[in-house]
């Protein structure tokens, strides 16, 4: 149902001169989702983003958001939080007062909420030290503050630990975290790490050379990465002819004990039973998994065969 | 387009700008204001229209780096994309160009007061009083003058996306270099074209030599600073700046509009 998702990209493209950044990208986000988007560096995800945030037109295609598209969307500056890269911050002020041009820019009078707001994303310990000598992370967690200055209903946010070192990493995380439980609010969230993406994400996009190449729930993703079942037979022969028996061919024996079977990986609890019914002692069963990163590689790996199929 | 302009307001009177602006104002207001009451102008003898004209100069001198300051800071800086669904719609980006007039017409008007006061201290210096109506031309002309360089200078901002390009390029501008070059460039023109006379209609349009063809002679004006009347036709010059500030101004839009696919 379209009335379903509160944004929604249709074909959605970017060319710059001779380089088509973004190409006809398709995004359906439902309320409350988290939604990573991954790719590499220059892969397109700030030019989505920025199409998305209405500050870079489509070359083609459009999008709607919270039921509205083209020049209407601008009614919406106080629903979509933007943090682009970086936040852009005047150095020599405060937190409270960046905040507070935000806030007389989007209409927002409300002083305490400003200060509530310091307070949630741990800046009160900042005082009137000027923004410009805040670490990266202050930084960072003061541009999703700014973000957050309208009450929005989804945020974009873009890179946002870029360049952050772990501790910064995990308290931008437990911030995006907080933000989506506490106060139902949609994001998306932009990384080129998907390692980090996802501990937090519920749904992913994977962007390779300005294209959508793949979408999947965390569980998909978590069920993706399993890679193989080994299994550590008494006999192997014996092992392999109930594999066969069982239909199962993708599999290869590693040495005189270990099997590992490359197909119908969710069907382990079956194969130790079926062994079992041979007389086949198990002595060990283990799922192995692939890395997120691995499996990241291969989705890019795959697309660009696709690509030179397709140029061929 | 109000709520706009409220927050590049508080950002510039929360930011150093204003104390810079106000310091160096103050720093050259008292300095001519020593010259006139005690060092007695050094000799110099002027009209009050010199008088203003000469103290504008400063002002008119200063607007690359206030301006490109105000402007630069709210529009260059990576602030503007805190703001989203700005190429819906671009009251946002609209807003910087008002607040940047709004500025400048304040600060002209604050020269203007600071030059009168300089003046109409009893002194020795000021010994001719024009009328009202040529003071009322020359502050026009002057304020006017002040909006070209204001456009030039947002426009080379914008363009370069750089406040140090568009301080430097407004300075050379504001100097004269840029207008010097434009005569002598005018002039080789001329020179291949075979014209043996000329008014060199390019080079009359820019804004540094309006300013300086107020004043009547202004090389015998070294030796005279009591101007009686201005020289040329005010209308005549005040057309040639509107489409000057014009010309910029549509540039700077041109500019700003394709940044977005360039």
């Amino acid at each position: 149902m379209a009335d379903d998702y509160l944004l929604q990209t249709k074909d959605i493209t970017k060319k710059y001169k001779d380089v088509l950044a973004v190409d006809h990208v398709n995004i359906n986000l439902k309320k409350g989702e988290i939604y990573g988007l991954i790719g590499r560096n220059g892969a397109g995800k700030t030019t989505l983003l920025k199409m998305l945030a209405g500050l870079a037109n489509p070359t083609e295609g459009d999008y709607t958001i919270f039921g509205l598209s083209g020049r209407k969307t601008a009614s919406l500056r106080d629903r979509v939080g933007v943090l682009i890269e970086h936040p852009g911050l005047f150095g020599n002020m405060s937190v409270y007062d960046n905040l507070k041009v935000k806030a007389l820019a989007l209409g927002v009078n409300d002083d305490d909420y400003l200060r509530e707001l310091i307070d949630y994303v741990g800046l009160t310990s900042a005082g009137k030290r000027p923004v410009k000598k805040f670490s990266l992370g202050m930084k960072q967690r003061l541009g999703i503050a700014l973000t957050l200055v309208s009450h929005p209903d989804l945020l974009l946010l873009d890179e946002p630990i870029n360049g952050l070192d772990p501790q910064g990493i995990i308290e931008i995380r437990e911030l995006i975290e907080k933000l989506a439980k506490e106060q139902k609010i949609t994001i998306i969230i932009s990384s080129h790490i998907l390692e980090e993406l996802s501990k937090i994400a519920t749904r992913y996009g994977v962007i390779n050379e300005g294209r959508l190449i793949a979408e999947f729930s965390h569980e998909e993703l978590l069920d993706s990465c399993v890679q193989l079942i080994e299994l550590r037979p008494d006999d192997v022969s014996k092992a392999s002819t109930v594999l066969e028996g069982m239909g199962i061919k993708d599999y290869k024996a590693m040495d005189k004990r270990t099997i590992h079977i490359f197909e119908r990986t969710d069907e382990c609890g079956k194969i130790v039973l079926e062994m079992a019914k041979h007389n086949v002692e198990i002595q060990g069963v283990e799922i192995k998994h692939r890395s997120l990163e691995e499996y990241y590689i291969e989705l890019t790996d795959r697309d660009q065969i696709d690509r030179r199929g397709e140029k061929k | 387009m109000k709520n706009f302009i409220k927050a590049r307001a508080y950002a510039y009177l929360h930011s150093r700008n204003l104390i810079v602006f106000l310091i160096s104002t103050a720093i050259w207001f008292f300095g001519n204001l020593i010259s006139v009451l005690f060092m007695d102008g050094q000799g110099a003898r002027m009209s009050r229209v010199y008088g203003v004209w000469a103290y504008m100069e400063f002002y008119l001198c200063f607007i690359p780096v206030v301006v490109t300051t105000w402007y630069g800071q709210s529009q260059v800086s990576g602030f503007t994309e805190n703001i989203p669904f700005q190429m819906k719609d671009r009251k946002f980006y609209d807003s910087s160009i008002v607040f940047t007039f709004v500025l400048n017409l304040l600060a002209a008007l604050l020269s203007v007061a600071g030059a009168f006061i300089v003046t109409c201290v009893p002194n020795n210096v000021i010994t001719y009083n024009n009328d009202a109506k040529t003071m009322g031309t020359a502050v026009f002309l002057l304020v006017m003058c002040a909006f070209c360089r204001c456009s030039f200078v947002v426009f080379v901002t914008e363009w370069t996306g750089s406040r140090i390009w568009g301080s430097v390029i407004g300075m050379l501008g504001s100097c004269g270099t840029l207008s010097s070059t434009l005569m002598y460039s005018e002039a080789i023109l001329i020179k291949a074209l075979g014209i043996t006379k000329s008014r060199f209609p390019i080079s009359t349009l820019s804004n540094y030599v309006i300013f300086n063809d107020m004043m009547p002679a202004y090389a015998e004006a070294q030796t005279d600073y009591v101007v009686k009347s201005l020289c040329g036709n005010p209308i005549d010059m005040t057309l040639k700046m509107v489409i000057y500030i014009a010309l910029f101004m549509t540039l700077t839009y041109v500019v700003n509009k394709r940044k977005d696919v360039m």
